[in-house]
């Protein structure tokens, strides 16, 4: 035990004294989440249209306003011509045009005659931008239809849609699992295993090796302060995501505090398992980098659905321990569904816990090479 | 009584052959020497005794516990230094005895008396971190390290290697007193003057034992190899022309003068020898030569260009080589040369000629295909030595160029540089083995960061009375007041 405690004070050593990786340990979450939260978001704003009217009309003029007055959209230029709707295009002007039909009778009938022109080159947002462009004309339409300024008002369908556990769709909300999915993988895959395989280069392991001490002790104790390391980075995300980006804990904190031990020591047990396959610094890096945290962001449903994989991505990204976790994570505390509801995630991670852990433990030596 | 027993151990890294049939045994008490040459199979016999390594084929125990199967009794008794200093940089001298005192279940005044001696010499330093010792600091504590459990065996493989004589000297001398106690110690050294210090030594060359015996009579059987005759240097060099000229040279890191007004002058063709113990300046002076740093303050001049305003000039005219800037090992010979022929701007049409020319004439034209990394460490010297004068420069810099091979292998690399010195190269070399000094046109000693005496290596000889370099090197390096830092 007093062997343990040393190991562990020598890790903290390490640690500490090298401020500009522990500045970066402690510091990415807070960059990561303020940067995910605020920076980079897929939420439609001010999207800067162009609307095609032929002919003046009081009842456009008053759908164009309606659109203009959302915070979604704003009118930056009303043209007369199609040619002028192109013009703006290729100058990077517009990301949306809305272009009237030159006959306003027919436009009182439905609003299919409203013909919506998106910039495509990112494709999720502009299906994004034409659903909420399409949502604005229909409102406004039958707004006009029930005013019945028109004697030949027809009763139309009227489809209101709710929106679960995101009511405002921020994507801070998709964001926060996402992040934690990342970190944790990041501190405890990554540095530990950089951590290990650093004593092997400077040649301390050989001393190590070559003592009583029990070598898996020595490794054990190495995943010590990245377990803590970890725990703090946890409560920073999760106390930034509800004090600063209002993502509430709709569930129960003991359960998703839970989950996130089980997927920590998911992370540590790959990171062991590294340390034992490579020699130098750089291939552990390399490894954790390549083979674990681009999958990781990629695979794991933080920016891609994995729904709209294909079926092989998909069949790899259950390999992937971090996709369910975020899955995990998502429902625990955006839904805030109960435990007992999420049962299948929490097994496969207990399985990945305990088949890495096996590995490591097999393919450990306590001699070199 | 037989401590170590070793029944022909062999050993391959895929095809390499590491040992082949090495056999031997020590007594109790006993100190016993490692020699050969890099590569020749000295850290893979360490490790096969300190149980970090399982031999392919052949039996060996330590202390009666057989190496494979009973390793966990071998690891309790015995001490180990790896050939690089196994310490924790970031942790400070005393956390570093402590934490490894406690991983071998012992603390540190337990066994003080052990390590008194050793650790009062580093005890002005107990806070300091272990990267910012010196070389010589360094391996005292981690001597410190692998004695606190109070060891039975010790080994010790090239503890002296990158140290400066007087750290190695004293080294030694607690090596000695160790044995006096009774303890049993393996080291290996590339150096002959710690061969003949040891009771025994087993002479290696590529994985065979080639002798086994006293220090004396191996020295002698194999004096063409250990002992080389010395090198016969006819100057005909009658040139007066000033290639170097230092006046009041100054660096300061902070409050440490690193060089405190340093003055010389080196001519042209010369080989001049720089020398000091580790951390008396040699490499900082070296390094604002090269036009790589800027000094504090005085003058100097490389070629006429100074070192203040023209340091590209300087850097395109001449060459350097060290023991840490080699060659890429992930090219072969051939793409090296043409590599570093090409950034020195040889021109592309003369680069063949000259390469087959001087491949030829450092006998590597037949391996001229092979990786880097595949030659020994001696020819990898040859090359980088030869790559830096490829482009013919005026003045070579040459900062511990044959650190880690025998003495007949550094007794080559010298005729290399006695040729490029007669074609009218001026060598600028800092080394730390006295008899490559003695090779040496002139050789200044710093010490502390002054140069404290300038002359032939006769001349210093008969001025301070002594029969070689080494000793000159000890009288004047006993002033030292920095400690190697």
């Amino acid at each position: 035990m007093k062997q343990f405690i040393a190991f562990i004070r020598k890790e903290f050593c390490h640690i500490l004294r090298d401020r500009r990786t522990m500045l970066i340990l402690i510091g990415m979450p807070i960059v990561q989440i303020i940067l995910f939260g605020f920076a980079i978001s897929t939420e439609v704003r001010n999207v800067e249209t162009a609307v095609l009217m032929p002919s003046s009309d009081a009842e456009v003029q008053r759908i164009v306003e309606r659109l203009d007055a959302s915070e979604y959209f704003h009118v930056k230029y009303i043209v007369h011509s199609p040619d002028e709707i192109d013009r703006l295009f290729k100058r990077n002007r517009i990301e949306l045009a809305v272009v009237f039909p030159s006959d306003l009778n027919r436009l009182r009938m439905d609003a299919e005659d409203i013909q919506l022109i998106a910039d495509a080159t990112d494709p999720n947002l502009a299906v994004t931008r034409s659903t909420y462009a399409n949502g604005i004309l229909h409102t406004a339409l039958n707004a006009i239809k029930r005013t019945g300024t028109k004697a030949d008002a027809s009763p139309s369908l009227i489809v209101s849609g709710k929106l679960l556990y995101n009511p405002q769709m921020k994507s801070a909300y998709n964001f926060v699992p996402g992040v934690m999915g990342l970190i944790l993988m990041l501190i405890c895959a990554m540095m530990t295993s950089i951590s290990i395989v650093r004593e092997k280069e400077t040649g301390t392991m050989e001393v190590l090796l070559v003592s009583p001490v029990n070598p898996l002790f020595v490794i054990l104790s190495k995943a010590v302060p990245y377990f803590v390391l970890s725990l703090i980075n946890l409560t920073t995300i999760l106390l930034l995501s509800v004090f600063v980006l209002q993502v509430p804990i709709a569930g129960n904190l003991f359960s998703l505090l839970s989950v996130s031990l089980l997927f920590i020591f998911v992370s540590l047990a790959l990171g062991l398992l590294v340390s034992c396959l490579v020699r130098t610094q750089v291939a552990a890096m390399l490894v954790s980098g390549m083979v674990m945290l681009i999958p990781t962001i990629i695979l794991s449903g933080i920016i891609f659905p994995i729904e709209s994989m294909p079926g092989i991505l998909q069949a790899l990204s259950c390999l992937i321990p971090a996709r369910w976790y975020v899955d995990l994570v998502r429902k625990l505390m955006i839904e805030g569904v109960p435990l007992a509801y999420v049962w299948h995630e929490v097994t496969v991670l207990l399985v990945m816990a305990i088949a890495l852990i096996g590995i490591t433990a097999r393919k450990f030596k306590n001699r070199l090479e | 009584m037989k401590v170590i027993e070793v029944k022909g151990i062999s050993k391959y890294y895929g095809k390499t052959k590491a040992l082949h049939e090495v056999s031997f045994e020590i007594g109790q008490g006993e100190l016993f020497g490692l020699i050969g040459p890099d590569g020749s199979g000295k850290s893979t016999l360490f490790r096969i005794l300190t149980t970090l390594l399982n031999a392919d084929t052949g039996t060996a125990s330590v202390m009666g516990y057989d190496v494979r199967k009973e390793y966990k009794e071998i690891r309790k008794r015995i001490g180990y230094m790896p050939g690089r200093f196994s310490l924790y940089q970031d942790l400070t001298v005393e956390e570093n005895l402590n934490f490894f005192a406690t991983v071998f279940q012992t603390t540190v005044k337990a066994h003080y008396g052990q390590i008194k001696d050793i650790y009062e010499q580093i005890a002005p330093f107990a806070n300091r971190r272990a990267g910012a010792l010196s070389g010589g600091m360094k391996q005292k504590l981690a001597l410190c390290c692998a004695l606190v459990h109070s060891p039975e065996i010790l080994f010790l493989d090239e503890p002296t290697t990158g140290v400066d004589p007087v750290s190695r000297k004293e080294f030694w001398q607690i090596l000695a007193k160790l044995r006096t106690q009774g303890m049993t110690i393996v080291v290996s050294t590339p150096f002959m003057d710690e061969a003949r210090r040891c009771n025994r030594i087993a002479f290696l060359q590529e994985g065979n034992v080639r002798g086994i015996d006293t220090p004396a009579v191996i020295l002698d059987r194999f004096r063409n190899i250990l002992c080389p005759p010395g090198l016969q240097r006819d100057i005909d060099n009658t040139e007066t022309r000033t290639i170097i000229r230092v006046n009041g040279l100054v660096k300061q890191f902070g409050n440490f003068t690193a060089v405190d007004h340093i003055s010389f002058e080196v001519k042209s063709g010369e080989i001049f020898g720089f020398l000091g113990a580790n951390g008396a300046g040699k490499t900082t002076a070296m390094r604002i030569l090269c036009g790589l740093s800027l000094p504090t303050g005085g003058n100097a001049e490389v070629m006429g260009f100074d070192v203040y305003t023209q340091s590209e000039e300087i850097k395109r005219r001449i060459g350097y080589m060290s023991q840490k800037f080699s060659l890429y090992e992930d090219l072969n010979v051939w793409e090296n040369v043409r590599l570093f022929a090409g950034i020195y701007g040889v021109p592309d049409k003369e680069i063949p000629p000259r390469a087959e020319e001087m491949l030829h004439r450092i006998g590597l034209y037949e391996s001229r295909h092979t990786l880097v990394r595949e030659l020994p460490l001696g020819w990898k010297q040859r090359l980088a030595f030869s790559v830096a004068i490829f482009h013919r420069p005026q003045l070579v810099f040459l900062d511990e160029p044959t650190g880690g091979v025998d003495p007949a292998t550094r007794r080559q690399f010298w005729e290399l540089i006695y040729q490029a010195a007669h074609q009218g190269i001026t060598v600028f070399v800092t080394t730390h083995y006295m008899d490559e000094a003695e090779y040496c046109d002139r050789i200044s000693m710093m010490v502390d960061g002054r140069i404290r005496a300038l002359d032939t290596p006769a001349k210093l000889k008969e001025m301070f009375n002594a029969k070689d370099m080494d000793e000159v090197f000890r009288l004047l390096a006993r002033e030292a007041k920095r400690n190697g830092n």
